[in-house]
């Protein structure tokens, strides 16, 4: 079984009760100790950051190719306007350059 | 609620221009930003000869000391490299001066370009950083171009410092990458508008969050010709050549803004697979204009005005 195989698998699993876009859990294999480490360092940059944290979305499982527990990284995304924020002016502009 | 006091300035820098705000900040703090961005620009240049990159890529293999915040940028992009398993390159610098970028692109005349052989490349795999020693060996025949990564990382720094240095809020936006940190301007969300030539009938589109990073890439801005070949400056690291059909627009949205830059090289690929661990929002408008929203975009986007 592919590693996408196995992911539509344990979607359609947790699909019964959760919807895709909302506590969607993912494994994934075949990833090197050091794909592995260098998110969690990615991680772990974002949470040195000066800022309140940001919104947690989803769960990914990285399982490395080494026996081991999974590693359990949490992936984040900004938080997202309410419907006041309709109002705003733009800030400023982001264009490609 | 208490008027915000709020601080601007737009200049040039990195090739690029540049917009930064502080709000309910000492006005000084624009002053200091630019200043950082400037500085930045003097170790990140690869058009500039004693820029830490420049050295870093004369150097070859062996340790070369460069200042922190170069060994920042390297990890970030090496970072980059492994999570994206390489649609992300930051050595792709001799195939972009193969395809003609060889110069400051205001210096790049549309016909004046020669096409070389295809380069040899190593990729991130032989990179080492010390960042201990401060010292980067980016192995043998490798190349090192920061490019829109290095805008990403300066915005992330740059706005970081103003919060650390007082401000309530802060917004650093180099080129259209940027990230914005606390007190926006105006109520609650920051506001950004994506300026991009949209075709007749298509919206254009608002986009607004807490806080957090936006980066866009285009090749329609980047491009030239030699002998009716259309060329630009999005490279793909399979082919070492412009991304053939390359998608028009691609927006990320993400907590940091070198990690928005990064997966907006990642999908500018026609086709390229979405996952959960890309931990971004995106627009992406192909080269037919069809527009797709990934990873809850649509969450975002607070106005949809249509172009005329």
């Amino acid at each position: 079984m592919t590693d996408d195989e196995r992911v539509a698998q344990l979607s359609a699993r947790r699909n019964t009760k959760n919807s895709p876009a909302r506590g969607a859990k993912r494994v994934v294999t075949g990833f090197s100790i050091a794909l592995t480490l260098g998110f969690v360092g990615a991680m772990a940059t974002q949470a040195n950051s000066a800022t309140p944290p940001p919104v947690i979305e989803q769960v990914v499982v990285v399982q490395a190719q080494q026996p081991g527990e999974p590693v359990v990284l949490q992936v984040k995304r900004p938080e997202p306007p309410t419907a006041q924020a309709q109002q705003t002016k733009p800030s400023t502009k982001t264009r490609g350059s | 609620m208490t008027e915000r006091e709020v601080h601007s300035t737009r200049t040039s820098v990195m090739g690029t221009w540049s917009h930064v705000m502080v709000v309910n900040g000492d006005r000084e703090l624009v002053q200091r930003a630019t200043g950082r961005l400037a500085y930045l620009e003097q170790l990140w240049s690869r058009f500039l000869p004693d820029s830490d990159i420049s050295r870093l890529n004369r150097a070859q293999h062996g340790a070369t000391p460069v200042a922190p915040e170069t060994v920042r940028l390297v990890q970030q992009a090496v970072q980059a490299w492994h999570i994206t398993g390489g649609a992300f390159d930051p050595t792709l610098l001799p195939a972009l001066e193969a395809a003609g970028y060889d110069r400051n692109f205001a210096d790049l005349a549309p016909d004046d370009v020669s096409l070389t052989t295809r380069p040899h490349r190593e990729g991130c795999g032989n990179i080492s950083v010390n960042a201990h020693a401060q010292t980067i060996d980016l192995g043998p025949n490798n190349s090192f171009d920061g490019g829109g990564i290095a805008k990403g990382l300066a915005a992330d720094l740059v706005a970081s410092e103003m919060i650390a240095a007082g401000a309530a809020g802060a917004l650093v936006n180099i080129g259209g990458d940027m990230r914005m940190i606390g007190t926006p301007p105006e109520g609650e969300f920051w506001a950004v508008e994506i300026d991009e030539p949209a075709a007749p009938g298509a919206p254009r589109l608002t986009i607004a969050m807490k806080e957090g990073a936006v980066a866009t890439s285009t090749p329609t801005r980047r491009k030239w010709t030699k002998d009716g070949q259309h060329l630009h400056h999005l490279i793909d690291p399979i082919t070492q050549k412009p991304i053939e059909r390359c998608n028009q627009l691609v927006t990320c949205i993400a907590t940091e803004a070198w990690w928005a830059e990064a997966m907006t090289k990642k999908l500018m690929k026609p086709f390229t697979h979405f996952a959960d661990r890309d931990a971004c929002s995106a627009l992406v408008v192909d080269v037919d204009n069809a527009a797709t929203y990934l990873g809850g975009f649509e969450r975002y986007v607070i106005s949809t005005e249509v172009a005329a």
